[in-house]
């Protein structure tokens, strides 16, 4: 079974608030499906996921490092979908085209356990200690 | 009266006289009188201000001082013409209001009509103050108003700048209409050579502003702005003739052209696959874009001689079309491959590594697949096939090995189901909580501790372990779900004996200061010792019965309070008795730790072992605890000697490790010495060179300090190094022999390769000869920087035996060859050394930006014709590089001071922007940040290193014009509804990698045209090429086309890429078109993209691209990160390709903000 990652669609705003749109997974190849969507967002989640999960190919980004391309000219490289870089390419082409971040974790898609994220600690056992300042100086060996 | 007889003086020049007593006329004077108590009853005098009262009033206390003493007729003669003038101040006063409300009505009405005539608004607000001063004298001296009035109104009729706008406001009733009668026939002039297309535009845009101009009423700038159109227009009427002839040319250029289209279209889909057709079908793109660029610049006659090249160009380049087909074979069988292999990787997927020889396999597999995918981008045939065929068989072998694996992978799977079932929402649920006592903390931490321990596991594949550890992380959740549960409790416990342990700590402080003397004292300070480390356990650990044990803890402080009166004062003898015994050992204790020192790190153990009893022994002391202090220093004392004992071996240990060292230094030596003398010849071994030398140097400092175990941890590192030098020394060998070659090869032949690929010859097979060794004249120039000096040799070997063909044809060439190449050559080599120099002025002072542009023109038609062989076009054009080379070539000296005045600026701009950070440089103004930016490049040449990084850090500091971005903004808003909107635009989404080229165009030049009008700019010419990916697109300035590859493997095949690149590519033709409208004052300050432009403008000049490998060189440094993309051309260019193809891609309502599921 190809493994999977729990998958979160969280859309950005363009003045960074964000609003999660769906639940679902994202498998090791890419393939993404929904569960839970947020009220009113059923159509752009589904037209989302219907269009990535068709696309073969995604593309990256670049500037032409061909020496002798125009200044200025844009450089697209295509990756399969299964080959690697391609799940880090499907992430780049949710973010720029449908303002989308899939937030999930690497562990899992790569077949393994995610790390423990951090704890929290309220501190209430904090306020103060059962401690007793030092001994007085002068009071040991080699100092009295 | 004068003042004399006033002041009782005799009149001037006149001798005195003997005085005669006068007749006093007591009736005239009692008239006068009655006369001024008349008018001062009058309330048209006593309503006078006091400065205009004041006269009179002097005036009669000195007449009636005179009165009183019966002088009456000096008396009336003060006082009569005193009265005269205040009668008059009465009947003036009594008309001022009136005076002053005309006076004030008709400046009003003035300033009106100064707002109506456009008068400038600074000038209208200034006289607007003007007539507040003059009114403000109103209520209090309404006589000075009227007059402050009057002479407002007077002024303003007659203000200069009044008059101005009137006439101005004439001259445009008057004149306009007949001009835009001549604006409008004048706009229908084509725009065929360089001058009309300047003054059309200008024209265009003064005949736009003098309307609204009109419609502000700002008459002068009607007028400014119809003494452009005057202008432009009489520069289209001088320029007719050549406008027509302009036309004419036009026509038939592009008639010809027209006629070729087929051909040309046809050959723009070819590319080459080898260097040889690569160069051909360079050759083509040349004639290709010297046509679009003459066009572009109105120069038909180039066009045309462009036009007549292009035919034989395509023609040849549709010869590689076989060549081109097998390509693409070649490229399909590569494709089928890797779609092959995608399917093995999917598959894979699925299988997880869970043995280690499936482990090994997948770590082979990584690195071969980046090998693969590497020879795939560079189109490597064979390469690529093998990489894949042999992934293929790895993968294979990972599917032998999966298929061996069913054990593991059940038990993976197994972990994996326990996990998830019953597990992982538990423990991911840990990161929610905020555990507040700590004892709960401490089990959420061990719980997470355990979840890493079973993740490491996992992907260590040691699955039995691993479902081990699930089942303690199982009894770790239980902990931390029992513990919080009872979170408050703990704290609430915690806190109660916090508070009584407060309440008393103060005196189990004093108790456990206070020297022990007794042997009372001494037990029961023993007890609080122990109770105070019990309610520390039960406190510290949220317990309950904390707040207890602070009771017993309280009554045994009670208990050593009592006994403390009986002990305090009293000497402790016992104490002293331990001390004169652990002082002077103690001081033998330390000694032996230094003793050992000269034998560390052997002597460590002990060392430390000695250290660390010693301060617990200490410290019973300090506690009163003598008798268990000396017990444990008895003991002590006992290991001093193992000091003494363990020197001999200490020392044999580190003259071993001196032997081993020296030995293992000694064998390398050789090695070291020939290796750290290579040559750097490449970045790799000058990494592994400096990495090996440094080694040493590192190796080198404990060892020459004869500090054996230092060196002995680094030897091995030395060793390495190496070592790993020594198994690249193979490689080392050829590759120097390889550069060896080019190197001398370069001193034989590099002058001869130069000359023979610049002059002209005639020869079909010479021109051949001359093709292939400008091919290996590029590889060797593009391979040799990059290292690769093996492809490099082979290019010099190819490039000398091409010499020798050279050589052998050469004369039978100059024999055939037609006079005008003999002519060409002879004046391009008289021409080479001024050419050179007119090559080296930079644009400093920027009056040589004319001559330079020429320069360049006419270079560039001259190759044009030259590389086309085209010798009767050439020869003509050698003499108009000739004039502009000799137009450009005698400013070198101007161009020298120019920029030996720019140098010091320049430095200081430098120095100034590496001192100040992004952010601090955020703070200047804009216009400051420019004006440094223009100060760095004011030499106009090429910048160095640490000037692009500096540039670099000016333009991570520029941000959009406010006022721009606004406009920018709702440009893009205009375009996503609009596009976002059309079915066209819609209906294309769907199917859209099966449409064909033609249809897809279609739908991209719809988007094109309705960008272009709504950021009111001309379409460019759209091209398309089909090269395998990845250039994707691009926007030429030198002929405005937009470029776009429609290769199937693009972008192009994917509606949402082909939509991104056609919008970010046209914003570059917006960014060249605000600059041109800049240079041409179309754009002015005040307007909304003044600043942005000249952003732009800034950007675009010479040497202010930043190229996409400066990326590479600003990696460690966060806020110049992808220079290239936060260029401000760039930015602007990515952020509508993104932000607009978004606009249309994500259409739809969007969601309501702060939604979390």
């Amino acid at each position: 079974m190809t493994p999977t990652a729990a998958l979160r669609l969280v859309f950005h705003f363009d003045d960074g608030d964000t609003s999660d749109l769906a639940l679902g997974t994202i498998d090791a190849n890419g393939i993404i499906a929904v569960g839970k969507v947020a009220d009113g967002q059923e159509d752009r989640v589904a037209m989302l996921v219907e269009e990535l999960n068709a696309s073969e190919t995604v593309f990256v980004r670049s500037g032409s490092d061909n020496p002798d391309a125009v200044p200025g000219t844009m450089k697209k490289t295509a990756v399969l979908r299964g080959m690697p870089g391609f799940i880090d390419a499907l992430v780049e082409t949710a973010r720029r085209f449908y303002g989308v971040e899939l937030r999930f974790d690497r562990a899992e898609l790569g077949g393994g356990i995610a790390a423990a994220p951090p704890a929290q600690f309220a501190g209430a056992a904090n306020d103060g200690a059962f401690d007793l300042e030092p001994l007085p100086a002068g009071s040991g060996v080699e100092d009295s | 009266m004068g003042l004399r007889q006033l002041l009782g003086l005799p009149p001037k020049n006149k001798k005195p006289v003997a005085p005669q007593a006068p007749v006093e006329d007591k009736g005239a004077w009692t008239k006068v009188e009655q006369q001024y108590q008349t008018l001062i009853k009058d309330p048209r005098y006593s309503g006078l201000p006091e400065r205009l009262k004041k006269p009179l009033g002097v005036a009669w206390t000195n007449a009636s001082m005179l009165a009183l003493h019966g002088k009456f007729n000096e008396a009336k003669e003060v006082l009569q013409p005193a009265l005269g003038i205040a009668a008059n101040s009465a009947v003036a006063g009594a008309k001022a209001p009136q005076v002053f409300a005309e006076a004030a009505k008709r400046a009003s009405g003035l300033l009106d009509a100064m707002a109506l005539l456009g008068v400038p608004a600074d000038h209208v607000k200034a006289m607007r103050g003007e007539f507040a001063t003059a009114k403000q004298d109103e209520k209090t001296d309404i006589i000075a108003a009227a007059e402050a009035m009057a002479a407002f109104a007077e002024k303003l009729r007659t203000d200069p700048q009044v008059i101005a706008a009137k006439a101005a406001r004439d001259k445009v009733l008057s004149e306009r209409p007949g001009l835009e009668k001549e604006i409008e026939a004048a706009l229908t002039t084509p725009p065929e050579t360089e001058v009309a297309a300047r003054a059309l535009r200008q024209l265009a845009n003064a005949a736009g502003l003098i309307g609204a101009c009109t419609g502000r009423l700002d008459y002068i700038g009607a007028v400014k702005q119809m003494e452009i159109c005057r202008k432009a227009i009489a520069e289209l009427a001088i320029e007719a003739k050549a406008i027509a002839e302009a036309v004419k040319l036009r026509d038939e250029v592009v008639k010809a052209r027209a006629k070729l289209d087929a051909k040309v279209n046809a050959a723009r889909v070819i590319y080459g696959p080898t260097p040889e057709s690569e160069a051909v079908v360079a050759a083509f793109k040349a004639v290709d874009d010297g046509y679009y660029q003459a066009i572009k610049q109105k120069d038909y006659e180039r066009a045309a001689m462009e036009v007549k090249r292009l035919g034989p160009a395509a023609d040849r380049v549709i010869e590689l079309k076989a060549l081109c087909d097998e390509d693409v074979r070649k490229r399909e069988e590569r494709n089928a491959l890797r779609k092959e292999l995608r399917g093995l990787f999917g598959q894979k997927n699925a299988t997880p590594a869970v043995t280690q020889a499936m482990v090994e396999i997948e770590t082979k597999l990584n690195t071969e697949v980046a090998l693969f995918d590497k020879a795939m981008g560079a189109a490597e045939h064979e390469t690529a096939m093998a990489k894949g065929n042999l992934l293929k068989s790895l993968f294979k072998d990972y599917f032998k090995a999966a298929g061996e694996a069913a054990g593991p992978l059940q038990k993976r799977t197994e972990a994996l189901d326990a996990w998830n079932k019953s597990v992982k929402a538990r423990a991911d649920a840990l990161s929610s909580l905020a555990p507040k006592a700590k004892p709960f903390k401490d089990a959420v931490d061990k719980a997470n501790d355990v979840r890493n321990e079973f993740a490491n596991l996992f992907t260590a594949k040691d699955f039995d372990k691993a479902a081990e550890v699930l089942k303690r992380l199982v009894q770790a959740l239980d902990e931390v779900d029992r513990l919080a549960k009872l979170d408050d409790q703990m704290v609430k416990d915690r806190k109660e004996a916090l508070d009584a342990f407060n309440a008393i700590k103060s005196r189990v402080i004093a108790i456990q200061g206070a020297k022990i003397a007794t042997p009372e004292f001494r037990t029961e300070r023993g007890e609080v010792d122990k109770l105070m480390a019990e309610v520390r356990t039960l406190g510290e650990s949220c317990s309950p019965g904390g707040k207890d044990k602070v009771a017993e803890l309280e009554k045994a402080v009670e208990a050593a309070e009592k006994l403390k009166g009986a002990n305090d004062g009293k000497v402790d003898t016992k104490r002293q008795e331990t001390l004169d015994i652990l002082r002077p050992g103690f001081t033998e204790v330390t000694k032996a730790i230094s003793g050992m020192v000269p034998f560390l790190p052997y002597s460590k153990a002990l060392s430390d072992q000695l250290g660390t009893e010693k301060d617990r022994i200490n410290e019973l002391f300090k506690k009163g605890q003598y008798d268990e202090a000396l017990e444990a220093f008895a003991i002590l004392k006992g290991r001093l000697k193992e000091a003494k004992e363990g020197e001999a071996g200490w020392q044999k240990a580190a003259d071993e490790s001196r032997d081993d060292v020296t030995s293992r230094r000694n064998a390398i030596d050789a090695d070291f010495k020939r290796l750290a003398a290579l040559e750097k010849i490449t970045p790799q071994f000058t990494t592994l060179i400096e990495a090996m030398v440094n080694a040493e140097k590192a190796f080198g400092v404990p060892f020459k300090a004869s500090k054996w175990p230092d060196a002995a941890k680094l030897i091995g590192g030395l060793e390495q190094a190496v070592a790993g030098l020594k198994a690249q020394e193979g490689a080392y060998n050829t590759q120097k022999a390889d550069l060896d070659a080019c190197k001398q090869a370069e001193t034989r032949s590099k002058a001869k390769v130069a000359t023979a690929v610049t002059i002209a010859v005639t020869l079909l097979a010479t021109q051949d000869i001359q093709g292939r060794l400008k091919t290996q004249q590029a590889i060797y120039t593009r391979t040799m920087p990059a290292f690769d000096f093996k492809t490099a040799r082979a290019a010099w070997t190819e490039a000398e035996r091409l010499l020798t063909l050279w050589d052998a044809a050469l004369p039978g060439d100059q024999a055939a060859a037609p006079p005008e190449i003999n002519e060409i050559n002879k004046r391009w080599g008289k021409l080479k050394p001024d050419y050179d120099i007119a090559y080296s002025i930079t644009a400093v002072p920027k009056t040589l930006a004319p001559p330079i542009g020429a320069l360049r023109k006419a270079n560039s038609a001259f190759f044009a014709a030259y590389n086309a062989r085209d010798w009767t076009a050439a020869l003509d054009l050698i003499g108009k590089l000739e004039a502009a080379v000799a137009a450009l070539a005698p400013h070198k000296d101007e161009n020298d001071n120019a920029r030996l005045a720019a140098q010091g600026p320049a430095a200081d701009a430098l120095d100034e922007l590496k001192k100040t950070s992004v952010d601090d440089l955020k703070k200047k103004p804009m216009k400051e940040r420019l004006e440094l930016l223009d100060q760095l490049r004011g030499e106009g040449r090429q910048l160095t290193d640490e000037e692009r990084k500096a540039q670099r850090q000016l333009y991570a500091s520029l941000d959009y014009d406010p006022d721009f971005k606004k406009q920018d903004e709702s440009r893009r808003g205009l375009l996503i509804e609009e596009m976002g909107d059309d079915d066209e635009v819609r209906a294309a989404r769907k199917g859209w990698a099966g449409k064909s080229v033609d249809d897809r165009m279609k739908v991209l030049m719809k988007v094109l045209t309705a960008e272009c009008r709504i950021y009111n700019v001309p379409a460019p010419e759209v091209r398309l090429f089909n090269v395998p990916p990845g250039d994707e697109g691009f926007f030429s300035n030198s002929n405005g086309t937009l470029n776009l590859n429609t290769h199937p493997e693009s972008g192009f095949s994917d509606f949402k890429e082909a939509l991104d690149t056609v919008l970010h590519e046209n914003m570059h033709n917006l960014q060249h078109v605000m600059t041109i409208r800049l240079e041409e004052g179309i754009i002015v300050p005040g307007d909304a993209d003044f600043m942005q432009a000249v952003i732009f403008a800034a950007n675009f000049a010479p040497f202010g691209y930043v190229p996409p490998a400066e990326n590479k060189k600003v990696e460690a440094d966060e806020p110049l990160k992808d220079s290239y993309e936060k260029q401000p051309v760039e930015m602007h260019a990515w952020d509508t390709g993104d932000g607009v193809s978004k606009g249309i891609i994500a259409l739809g309502e969007k969601p309501k903000k702060g939604v979390s599921l």
